[in-house]
């Protein structure tokens, strides 16, 4: 199953089609042929990702989901959620279920730091409209968490879904910034 | 693992309304750059050892222990956020870069940490499942680290963190205010400023992932 998804092609800036689907095979080798080789050594949060490995530990652990974003025959997003193990932070919704992201990249060739300019725009936005739809359909009224790379904040800053911006998170080693829909209609 | 696919929304199926949400989409990424990423970095020597291993506590065996055992003055956030920091501090001991920059908030001092579980039970645990791909020193600091994270949570439960701060924008203002959640919040807001008549936006919340949170703002916000 699949649905159609829009990005914009920056070179002629036109609104191309792509699909958003369950990883296949197919999406991991393009990570694994044709993203980490342009990712080793570039510094980025991701360098060191491997989405196979992430694969398959999603089969290990209940409510692990992967979703991959495809144009033009190449996988130009990646994503997975923890639909089942992850609740909500904040103390108004505490412990509500939640689709949390465990992991969203895109595609290092959609990156101006890497390549400028970038092929698409777009990708990482409709893979977190995703997950909000997943939530609701799940019965989550839309929540998702999430914790954010640094140079990212920005975007989940900007992106109008009302993500809360939750400060740093002290149980993370990192202390990533976590973000977390905050619903307030509940009945 | 198979799902289906959310069929996508009414509303956003007006080919006008998706170009202008794509153009959202857009204009958000380049606020970053087109950084989007989200999720933790795990670094070359973890990340390779969970594509051939994978190691992973069952969280409900342990919340189950926590519950036995401390049902009496925690909670289930209280359980949930022991095993997050449990299985991290697994994660961290198998790459063995459990060190002071890559670990979390600081623990405790071993020697003033109470054995709120028996250390028994709480080994026994961790090799009923994660014995095969630990040594025997691992598993034993795990234990030890696990008895520091569970007496911290049991100093500082989470029903008794003060109530979270709420900053919020208005046209004019922005708002500081302590309350449970953000309805209250706003009323608050609304009772103490009753010139205030516009929306209110929520720019952060402190105090919801850790007691005396420090709260950071974007300088050009003030």
């Amino acid at each position: 199953m699949s649905r159609i998804i829009q990005l914009l092609q920056v070179q002629d800036q036109q609104i191309v089609d792509a699909i958003l689907a369950e990883v296949t095979d197919k999406h991991l080798e393009d990570a694994k042929t044709l993203w980490e080789p342009i990712l080793e050594g570039s510094g980025q949060d991701d360098e060191y990702w491997n989405w196979v490995g992430k694969s398959r530990r999603s089969k290990l652990l209940p409510g692990d989901e992967l979703y991959a974003i495809e144009c033009e025959g190449v996988t130009q997003g990646l994503m997975m959620l923890d639909v089942l193990k992850k609740r909500c932070q904040i103390e108004s919704q505490l412990r509500r279920r939640l689709v949390y992201i465990s992991a969203l990249a895109t595609a290092p060739w959609n990156r101006p730091l890497i390549t400028n300019p970038p092929t698409y725009k777009g990708v990482g936005g409709n893979l977190v409209d995703f997950a909000i739809a997943r939530s609701y359909e799940l019965g989550y009224q839309g929540r998702i968490g999430l914790h954010a790379l640094p140079g990212a904040l920005g975007f989940y800053r900007k992106l109008r879904i009302g993500l809360l911006n939750c400060g740093p998170d002290p149980e993370e080693p990192d202390n990533l910034v976590y973000f977390e829909i905050l619903r307030i209609d509940d009945p | 693992m198979t799902q289906s696919i959310p069929a996508q929304p009414k509303a956003t199926s007006d080919k006008t309304t998706r170009h202008q949400r794509l153009m959202e989409l857009v204009e958000a990424e380049d606020a970053a750059n087109g950084e989007v990423g989200c999720g933790r970095d795990l670094g070359k020597g973890l990340s390779g050892y969970l594509s051939t291993r994978g190691v992973v506590l069952d969280d409900e065996e342990l919340k189950s222990l926590l519950r036995e055992h401390l049902g009496h003055i925690l909670m289930e956030p209280d359980f949930d956020s022991i095993a997050t920091q449990i299985q991290r501090r697994l994660e961290s001991l198998v790459v063995q870069s459990l060190d002071s920059a890559s670990s979390s908030a600081p623990l405790l001092d071993s020697t003033n940490v109470t054995e709120h579980i028996p250390t028994k039970e709480l080994r026994k645990l961790f090799q009923s499942q994660i014995a095969d791909f630990c040594s025997k020193d691992t598993l034993e600091q795990l234990v030890q680290l696990s008895h520091q994270i569970i007496h911290k949570a049991v100093l500082q439960p989470r029903h008794t963190w003060s109530k979270p701060i709420w900053v919020l924008r208005g046209e004019t203002q922005i708002y500081i205010v302590q309350e449970t959640g953000i309805e209250a919040a706003i009323a608050k807001v609304k009772t103490q400023h009753p010139q205030e008549t516009g929306r209110l936006e929520v720019i952060t919340v402190g105090g919801v992932l850790a007691p005396n949170q420090v709260i950071s703002l974007d300088a050009n916000l003030l």
